[in-house]
């Protein structure tokens, strides 16, 4: 007897609806891969592992390409301007947000960048494009200088050597004079590509670089590889092993992780990118003062990596550029608003902003730990989950 | 001689200060855990306090500096309920940093008040350029006075902690919160009390550092955080280190300043505590009298 077994006959799914979303119809339509739900480890690895941030990040170079054409001077010198201390924040961020080591120095480690600009420029007498791997090499060797005393002392200990490193810093930059020409500050020459100011700007064939508009493009492209770059060392093994060490350093070392060399590749990659920052600042700037590599620089590379997100190192460059726009829009503002001096003695733009980046700084560790990307974290979680927010 | 003995004077009144200010440091981290950086800042506003007290308002010295001290440790407590209390439980590196804030913040905003800070001022001690021999060598009357000051304060608080009820949980506090909270002693009176205390010795430490021979400017925050190796060298958390440490950072600095060479540059004698806390630490890592970190996973 043959009877013809039927096998169930498969129906084809249905083509998901894909709800909330719709399904991808084409590359407008980018099926959106969320950060926190991923079908591999490879995925959550990547360098901007979803979607959004994929678009956010071509939103954002095709906007800061896009700056130097719409903003007049004085904005585009903000945006370069904390540009270069979003470098500086970067690379704080690595050491105290990622690594746990909490450092109170980091001033010094820019100063040393702006002076080895200086004398590479100035005394060696070559080209300044020179002064930022030197920058980086002599601010990288200061850091691995420190590192032994990390290991030594830890915590509140550690944060308060850091605090005589920019005393000890000020008094070499101070004194030591053949270097660093002393009282009377240090000048950097000017940045130039094939023959061109890069701050005052000139021609480029048919292009007219404007004032800043050259030395942005640069700072951008820095900025960028410096990101990209600190941004894989987190998210490799290097930076497991700092996060390691920053929960536990001792539990850490238990489980095999090289504390000591997680310390210092901290210190000496994040002095190394002080550095450069240090380096670009002095270009930007061309004249440096020892008395601006203060306590004060490195409060407010802590309150941009704090208001950012501690931890997070791009959100660094978010607080770098409120650290930095503020006495800007303040020194607008100053005429008028009655109770703001414009210049000299009482409420002044930089002592208001720093009254209100010391409060901020503050107020955003009791209140919201991640700072601005905890923020971001709520409006996330808000919308991907939307119709079932609380 | 001569030389030394004015050189020690000075470095004792100097050095009793920074002992001042090391033990408001170090009574916050017995309390806390966490070193508190706007101490630095409660300090210059207790010198300007006195300054506004006693020399503006025309109260005289010590009235000012009672006012001062009223004054600081209501700020002290202050920090301690706006920033150190709601941060219990959080690692103490989260009450450093925002303690630094509010440092900066309160410095920034001494800075900007007009009549405080347009120049440097003396903070109206009565006893001016006066000297008193010593040893048959005329030395400032104030230094004598400022160390007599400070050994009568840093002898009570001693003993305070030493022998009095207060200082029975005070110490047991910064043994153990949580045993001694189930011993019944009231912890959080005590930290409210041990944050006011530190309030105090700021103030006191400001006024003093705003009497002849110093002046009074926002710059003289420096003086606080050159206190800071005070408290490191000492131990952080030992007071009879803080007494030590401020003493041996004052005797460094004045000798420094007085014998080292040029070659060392301008004001050496004002990091040459940093470096002698930098060696220490290497020696050993938690100051001469702390106690050595015991830890476990």
């Amino acid at each position: 007897m043959s009877t013809t077994s039927t096998r169930p006959t498969v129906t084809p799914r249905p083509a998901p609806t894909g709800f909330p979303f719709p399904p991808r119809q084409g590359w407008w339509r980018p099926r959106l891969a969320h950060a926190d739900f991923h079908t591999s480890w490879r995925s959550e690895l990547r360098l901007w592992n979803s979607s959004v941030k994929r678009y956010a990040m071509l939103v954002a170079t095709l906007v800061l390409l896009a700056a130097p054409v719409v903003l007049d001077r004085v904005w585009l010198r903000v945006l370069v301007l904390s540009l270069i201390a979003g470098i500086a924040a970067m690379s704080l961020n690595l050491l105290t947000g990622v690594a746990g080591q909490l450092s109170l120095g980091h001033a010094a480690f820019v100063g040393m960048g702006a002076y080895t600009a200086a004398f590479v420029t100035g005394n060696l007498e070559v080209s300044f494009w020179w002064s930022l791997p030197a920058a980086m090499l002599v601010a990288g060797a200061a850091g691995l200088a420190l590192s032994p005393v990390a290991l030594r002392v830890r915590g509140l200990y550690l944060a308060v050597v850091t605090l005589g490193l920019v005393f000890l810093a000020q008094h070499l930059f101070r004194n030591w004079e053949t270097v660093t020409g002393g009282v009377g500050g240090a000048r950097i020459a000017t940045p130039t590509l094939f023959g061109i100011d890069l701050i005052r700007g000139g021609e480029v064939g048919p292009i007219t670089l404007t004032q800043n508009q050259g030395y942005y493009l640069v700072v951008l492209v820095v900025t960028g590889v410096s990101y990209v770059l600190l941004r894989n060392v987190v998210r490799g093994r290097t930076g497991r092993d700092f996060a390691a060490v920053r929960d536990n350093d001792l539990a850490a070392g238990v489980v095999g992780v090289n504390v000591f060399g997680a310390k210092v590749r901290a210190f000496v990659l994040s002095s190394a990118f002080a550095g450069l920052s240090g380096a670009l600042l002095g270009g930007f700037l061309r004249f440096i003062n020892y008395d601006q590599w203060n306590l004060l620089l490195s409060v407010e590379f802590l309150v941009m990596v704090a208001l950012g997100g501690t931890g997070i190192l791009g959100a660094a460059l978010f607080g770098a550029l409120f650290v930095t726009a503020v006495p800007e829009v303040l020194d607008h503002l100053a005429p008028r608003i009655p109770w703001l001096t414009e210049a000299g003695a009482g409420l002044t733009p930089p002592r208001a902003s720093a009254i209100l980046f010391g409060l901020l700084l503050a107020v955003v560790i009791v209140a919201e730990p991640l700072g601005l990307y905890g923020l971001w974290l709520r409006v996330r979680r808000y919308l991907t989950t939307w119709p079932f927010t609380r | 001689m001569s030389a030394h003995v004015s050189l020690v004077v000075s470095s004792l009144a100097v050095g009793s200060i920074y002992a001042l200010i090391a033990l408001g440091f170090v009574v916050v981290v017995r309390a806390s855990g966490a070193l508190n950086f706007a101490h630095v800042g409660v300090m210059l506003l207790g010198g300007y306090v006195t300054f506004q007290a006693s020399r503006l308002w025309d109260l005289g010295y010590a009235a000012g500096i009672l006012v001062a001290a009223v004054v600081a440790a209501a700020v002290a407590l202050v920090i301690y309920l706006a920033v150190a209390k709601p941060l219990a439980g959080r690692p103490v590196m989260a009450v450093a940093i925002a303690t630094i804030g509010v440092d900066i913040a309160l410095r920034s905003a001494i800075g900007a008040y007009r009549p405080w800070a347009t120049e440097r001022v003396e903070v109206g001690s009565p006893w001016g350029a006066e000297t008193t021999p010593v040893l048959g060598v005329p030395v400032f009357t104030s230094h004598l006075f400022v160390i007599a000051i400070s050994a009568v304060v840093v002898v009570v608080l001693v003993l305070a902690v030493e022998r009095s009820r207060w200082g029975l949980w005070f110490r047991a506090v910064a043994e153990d919160e949580e045993a001694a909270a189930a011993t019944g002693v009231p912890v959080r009176r005590v930290l409210l009390s041990a944050w006011m205390l530190a309030g105090l010795l700021a103030a006191l430490a400001g006024a003093l550092v705003g009497t002849f021979p110093r002046l009074l400017e926002p710059a003289s925050a420096e003086f606080a955080f050159r206190a800071i190796p005070a408290v490191v060298i000492g131990g952080l958390n030992s007071i009879k280190g803080a007494i030590v440490g401020g003493l041996v950072v004052g005797l460094v600095e004045m000798y420094t300043a007085a014998l080292a060479p040029a070659a060392l540059g301008v004001n050496a004698h004002l990091v040459a505590p940093y470096l002698l806390m930098l060696g220490v630490l290497l020696w050993r890592a938690e100051g001469l009298f702390g106690t050595p970190e015991v830890r476990r996973l």
